[in-house]
């Protein structure tokens, strides 16, 4: 599977603190391994709690994920795309393409995911996130949830079959570039009242949110008019 | 404009006061061919001189209103020896572009020339120079010119794509230059960066400065 283009906007915008910048790869590789023992496996979303990050990846080869999806669909117009030829063999740079991701797209709000389980990812007794995986048939994920948690790292004893057979979770990852750079901006004006009101970055941090939610306007909002007085640019 | 067996009357501008600093030490040894008669922090740039030189700081890319405002022809002085960013800088009507990593008598030279009515680009020597001349905030505590720059860009509040394209350079370039340079200072967040920065220098601050005639 390959990460839908706001993943990838996503993981450009992410901190680089974090130090993660493999994060794609290594789910492109796990993807592999789950598709290896569910082969109509075709979406995979991952969230990480803290840091608002969703990511999805997507079946990047029509002719086993999209073909198979569409059949469902009858002869609508995009099975009609895919027979005249219009989805064709994939290389590095349909990656981005957005008719792939159109077609996709329709498939999964057309109710081609038939299954889906969820996965819990636990860390010291937290729930930090979870995984979502999305088949194309019903049951695909039935007597895998040992294998998948491990290959995923999440918690077999809180999988759940079919909760989001919707596939909401691509929602989530369609505006995570936004939350990343929201996150970004905001650190920065932290740092900006930080320096400039002589706080430490936690305190300025708290008296930029109680400020927002005193003057009943988003954080980020306050963030962007701290960056533009104090910063420069906006 | 001054007479060409004279020295270049050259007027020094960048956002931050050190950069300039350190423009001005640099050409001080050669007094002979070069009199630095200005040096500019966020001020406008003087009309009564040879040649501006501008230390392209963070911003290769927003040079056009820069140039516009002064009659004098501009050189800019810059850490980015891609010929795509080169292009882009003359698109923008500067006189001259020369890469950081030549010699203090390769600058000079260039100052000459454009003085003399021609457009000069020298980078091809500095192809793979590592090492930036001149000063930038943040030097004496490790940061190199890019890390610097980088950080600048994040002080003003730029995302991480927006200084990708500023300083063309590659988002895991730009992620791999934050990464070093926050290790440096010790940041561990973009909170505390931005502290650092504003702290050490990172603020453009408007200044003009007029050495004495005898430099």
């Amino acid at each position: 599977m390959e990460p839908i283009p706001e993943s990838v906007e996503a993981m450009r915008e992410r901190d680089a603190v974090m130090e993660d910048d493999d994060l794609l790869d290594r789910l492109r590789a796990v993807s592999t391994e789950v598709q290896e023992l569910v082969p109509d496996c075709i979406g995979m979303s991952i969230a990480i709690l803290e840091d608002e990050l969703a990511l999805t990846l997507v079946a990047t080869e029509p002719e086993i994920a999209v073909l198979d999806a569409l059949q469902y669909l009858g002869d609508g117009p995009c099975l009609e795309a895919v027979r005249e030829g219009a989805v064709v063999e994939l290389n590095d740079e349909d990656l981005l393409d957005e008719e792939r991701w159109r077609i996709f797209a329709l498939a999964g709000a057309s109710g081609v995911v038939a299954s889906t389980l969820t996965l819990p990812i636990v860390r010291e007794e937290e729930v930090v996130g979870s995984v979502n995986l999305y088949a194309a048939s019903g049951h695909a994920f039935s007597g895998h949830h040992e294998q998948l948690a491990q290959m995923l790292g999440g918690w077999a004893p809180g999988a759940i079959e079919n909760a989001d057979l919707t596939f909401s979770t691509r929602l989530r990852a369609e505006q995570a570039p936004a939350h990343q750079r929201a996150r970004a901006r905001m650190d920065t004006a932290v740092g900006l009242l930080a320096a400039y009101a002589g706080l430490s970055a936690d305190t300025a941090r708290s008296r930029l949110e109680a400020s927002a939610a005193r003057a009943g306007v988003a954080p980020s909002r306050i963030a962007h008019a701290v960056i533009t007085l104090f910063g420069g640019e906006p | 404009m001054s007479d060409p067996g004279t020295p270049v009357r050259v007027a020094l501008v960048d956002d931050h006061a050190i950069v300039v600093q350190g423009l001005a030490a640099m050409l001080a040894d050669h007094r002979d061919r070069v009199q630095v008669v200005e040096l500019d922090s966020l001020r406008d740039p003087p009309d009564d001189v040879d040649v501006v030189l501008k230390d392209a700081f963070g911003m290769v890319d927003d040079l056009r209103e820069f140039v516009e405002s002064t009659s004098s022809p501009v050189v800019v002085f810059a850490f980015a020896a891609d010929p795509d960013v080169v292009e882009a800088a003359l698109d923008q009507g500067v006189a001259g572009y020369v890469h950081k990593g030549v010699s203090g008598a390769t600058l000079v030279a260039a100052l000459e020339r454009v003085r003399a009515g021609e457009r000069v680009v020298e980078v091809d020597a500095a192809q793979g120079a590592e090492q930036a001349v001149g000063d930038w905030p943040g030097r004496r505590n490790g940061l190199s010119e890019r890390e610097a720059e980088i950080l600048t860009l994040i002080c003003r509040g730029m995302s991480n794509n927006e200084i990708a394209q500023q300083l063309y350079l590659s988002i895991n370039s730009v992620k791999t230059y934050i990464r070093t340079g926050y290790r440096k200072i010790g940041a561990r967040t973009r909170s505390q960066a931005v502290l650092w920065g504003l702290r050490h220098g990172f603020v453009p601050t408007p200044r003009r400065e007029r050495p004495p005639p005898d430099g």
